[in-house]
């Protein structure tokens, strides 16, 4: 290690850890580690559909906040070269008539964001999506929603990062933390650091190192099981609720939600049912061999929306934790640089404070 | 990347396949360790003849 003093350091090197880091690495003369008990992709950022979703993502001001993620992944794609952003419009299929009614819920409340959602007739989607079933009777539509790569992503984050002096260490744990008079102290298996600002983008183990600082970060974990198909003719054009096809021909699908803990076993039943939903879908899928399934473990905050700010009553501690890492990486890093270089968002953030959990009695202190 | 679960695949694909054809898993010949497993249809996961 270079050094054992810093200006940030970042606790988590996943999708938000890393989206961070790479922000912070553009500002001149700011000495940064991005600390990471294991390595990048290890954890959750490198189980997932990376889909960058929008037009589900109530109440409108979240919605907002993944547009705006999604218009800077744009800009992010000339900043850190290829990372395979397709904006290739998402699609929620509808089977239900109260689902139908519940589409036009969501269109208004999108309104308020400028999101379009478009509601779908039956025969609309099957033009769009001709090999979803003829079941459905119709759906939601955002041309907004897309995916990424983000095996790329995290790999150019880190290595545009790097070359713009960030340091990094990986396979080693934080564990422990003390506020100092300086900022924090960070004690890691492999050594201790100073900082003055400290970066709490941990993802399933925000909620721990919090509590280094009693500090509660009111999360809980979801395990999603993924089926992975051989190489196939096109099926899907667009990302489809549970979805998505690789450029290559692989479909990924995955549906399920458990609460199951840190256990990323795969377990049958779950992919036997994500199996039957999906050839629901997409009849043609029948035939489709699955060569692989893997799970990755969410992290949610209890309300659902992310968990970003500075933390009320700690000077210069900052926490970023969300669900939908790879769809809000990319505005919550810009927001974060701003934050911790200026004390202020040009966007309001304030609806994603851990300030909220406080007025709900849901944190203990 | 370290999140394949690729014995838990090898362990589902043996059992569906053992329950599909009607043996034991040990009477499955010339399978190891290794990806990919044992491409296994959709239908097949499912366990129904669709």
């Amino acid at each position: 290690m270079k050094s054992e003093v810093y200006d940030v350091i970042v606790i988590g090197a996943g999708v938000i850890g890393l989206g961070i880091t790479f922000e912070l690495s553009k500002v001149p003369g700011l000495k940064t580690l991005t600390i990471d008990q294991g390595y990048p992709m290890s954890g959750t950022s490198g189980a997932t559909q990376a889909w960058v979703w929008v037009h589900s993502k109530t109440p409108s001001h979240y919605g907002r906040l993944s547009k705006e993620s999604a218009d800077r992944y744009l800009e992010l794609q000339d900043e850190l070269g290829d990372i395979e952003y397709i904006r290739s419009g998402g699609v929620t299929p509808i089977f239900s008539n109260d689902k139908l009614f519940a589409a036009k819920t969501l269109q208004d409340e999108m309104s308020k964001a400028n999101i379009p959602v478009e509601i779908l007739t039956k025969r609309e989607v099957l033009e769009l999506e001709p090999n979803l079933s003829p079941n459905l009777i119709g759906a939601t539509y955002s041309e907004i929603d897309g995916t990424i790569n983000p095996f790329k992503l995290i790999q150019r984050y880190r290595k545009q990062s790097e070359e713009n002096g960030a340091e990094f260490s990986f396979y080693n744990k934080v564990i422990g933390l003390e506020k100092t008079s300086f900022g924090y102290r960070v004690m890691t298996q492999k050594g201790t650091f100073e900082t003055e600002k400290l970066v709490i983008a941990a993802g399933l183990w925000s909620k721990d190192i919090g509590r280094f600082l009693d500090v509660e970060i009111p999360t809980y974990t979801s395990r999603g099981q993924i089926l992975v198909t051989e190489p196939t003719e096109r099926l899907i054009n667009r990302v489809i609720v549970g979805m998505r096809q690789l450029n290559n021909g692989i479909i990924l699908i995955g549906f399920s939600k458990e609460d199951v803990g840190y256990d990323r076993r795969t377990t049958l039943d779950i992919l036997q049912n994500s199996a039957k939903r999906a050839v629901e879908l997409v009849p043609k899928l029948k035939d489709v061999k699955i060569v692989r399934t893997f799970s990755g473990i969410r992290v949610i905050p209890d309300d659902g929306l992310p968990i970003f700010g500075e933390v009320p009553g700690e000077e210069n501690l900052y926490v970023a934790v969300t669900h939908s890492g790879m769809t809000l990486s990319a505005i919550l890093g810009k927001r974060m640089k701003e934050l911790v270089t200026t004390g202020q968002t040009s966007e309001q953030m304030d609806a994603y404070s851990v300030k909220r959990f406080e007025k709900r009695g849901m944190v203990s202190g | 990347m370290g999140h394949c679960q690729a014995k838990y695949c090898y362990h589902h694909a043996n059992e569906l396949l053992a329950t599909w054809m009607g043996v034991a898993e040990s009477e499955l010949s010339g399978t190891n360790h290794r990806i990919p497993i044992r491409p296994l249809p959709l239908k097949m996961l499912i366990g129904s003849d669709l």
